[in-house]
């Protein structure tokens, strides 16, 4: 087999026998990075084999255009997939996000994208029924590139860089594109200060999602009870801590607040209070509260904890198809003293790397 | 045997090894001065407060200093991490959970 920095040659009939030899797989079969692939994606994409999408400092290494390419490539991307890609990587690796961190812990984090704007129709992405399950390409294999990109190029594997003690599906892939909300509400992009006509993707390093089921109850207060019941329960490792959290809002769920009058950031200002806790509902439920670490968890004036560290904090997302009455909550894995949520505008393609 | 070429997607150092850091030769102990560096969660502080009390009974150290990192999931600032190197003699970090 000829080897060099940058290809190898490998018998056509082992290809993906290899490709799990060598660790370069999540376990699932993988398309072949030829040189015609990976050179499509960067052609796509405007971008150089050598350009650099970032890197994780810690661990002394960086991230090329033609790293990520040949691991999108492996991943099912085809070029079109590639900008949204490219944008999520770039998140990946800004400092804020700890990429290290993220990748290492023993909590077992994934990498959940919130992708918002017209590239979600572009790229045929699943935003309803679905909407984080399988059957959409797009979804699928974007969310799989970074895991990809995190084990063959940052060392995230088992028995290496990657020391999940459990770890979840969510760890393969986790691509969720928002469904356009209804009016008057704003879509996601425009809540983290973009313009309507921007594509963004936003990136969280979370446990894996809770579907939250309110089928009979119509209140706007019944429905965001209920996803708060999920917020704040102690088996969550970041309650009481403060974290930042998905709220993944059905159909029927979303009906029911707009119809009501509420506004985006009074149902987070709802979610904020209502999934705070006492420390005595933390200890029943045989948690014993950090007494000086890294975590303050001094109760506040109210005499209770943050589950999430503000309302600016609750990332809301519209999506799902219409079904009974169900929603969706994702948590960060950890307090957002250890990783805080990135987003990067997805760029047009032929444009290059992409702008904040 | 049909062959087909693949782009690497994975890391290749280029970098066969390095060096050391400068070590100062000493003579003995009792001139050194140890840094443990406790990742702040909650049983660090007790297990490497645990182990500075025993090296400082057995051993005629001079200084022997617990660093708490303000977050388990950060690495040490450059600065402090200057710091200790400056101060210390030998620094033993990578506590886990």
């Amino acid at each position: 087999m000829a080897e060099s920095l940058n290809t190898v040659d490998l018998d056509d009939a082992e290809l993906l026998e290899e490709f799990h030899r060598r660790g370069w797989t999540d376990g699932l079969p993988v398309v072949p990075p030829t040189p015609e692939r990976v050179e499509a994606l960067l052609g796509h994409a405007g971008l150089a084999a050598d350009d650099v999408l970032g890197g994780i400092e810690a661990r002394g290494r960086s991230l090329s255009a033609q790293q990520a390419a040949a691991n999108a490539t492996m991943a099912g991307c085809a070029p079109e997939h590639f900008p949204l890609a490219v944008a999520a990587l770039c998140a990946m690796l800004d400092p804020a996000f700890n990429a290290h961190t993220v990748m290492t812990s023993t909590g077992g984090a994934a990498f959940c994208l919130l992708v918002s704007g017209p590239v979600t129709a572009e790229l045929q992405m699943a935003t309803r029924h679905n909407a984080l399950g399988p059957g959409n390409r797009a979804n699928a294999a974007v969310g799989r590139t970074l895991r990809l990109v995190a084990r063959n190029v940052f060392g995230a594997r088992t028995g290496e860089m990657d020391a999940s003690s459990i770890g979840h599906p969510g760890k393969f892939t986790l691509c969720l594109a928002e469904d356009e909300p209804p009016a008057p509400w704003e879509p996601l992009r425009m809540e983290l200060g973009y313009g309507i006509e921007d594509s963004t993707v936003t990136i969280l390093g979370t446990e894996g999602p809770r579907q939250v089921a309110n089928h009979l109850n119509p209140s706007p207060e019944g429905v965001l009870t209920t996803m708060a019941a999920a917020m704040r329960c102690p088996a969550t490792y970041p309650v009481g801590k403060g974290h930042q959290a998905v709220v993944v809002l059905g159909p029927e769920h979303t009906a029911a607040l707009i119809e009501a009058g509420w506004t985006r950031r009074r149902v987070r200002e709802f979610l904020a209070d209502a999934s705070r806790v006492t420390p005595a509902e933390i200890e029943a439920a045989g948690v014993f509260l950090e007494v000086g670490t890294q975590h303050d968890m001094t109760p506040g004036p109210d005499g209770r904890l943050p589950t999430v560290r503000s309302a600016d904090d609750v990332f809301l997302v519209t999506a799902g198809g219409y079904g009974a009455g169900w929603s969706a909550y994702i948590p960060v894995w950890a307090p957002t003293l250890h990783s805080v949520a990135v987003t990067r505008r997805v760029p047009a393609p032929g444009d290059g790397l992409p702008s904040k | 045997m049909a062959t087909i070429t693949v782009v690497r997607p994975d890391h290749v150092s280029e970098v066969s090894g390095v060096g050391r850091a400068p070590r100062q030769v000493l003579s003995g102990t009792d001139r050194l001065h140890l840094t443990l560096v406790e990742n702040g969660k909650p049983n660090a502080r007790a297990l490497l407060g645990y182990v500075a009390d025993e090296l400082r009974s057995r051993l005629p150290l001079a200084a022997v200093d617990v660093h708490s990192k303000p977050a388990a999931g950060k690495p040490i600032d450059a600065d402090v991490a200057d710091m200790l190197a400056a101060r210390s003699h030998l620094v033993i970090s990578g506590v886990g959970d």
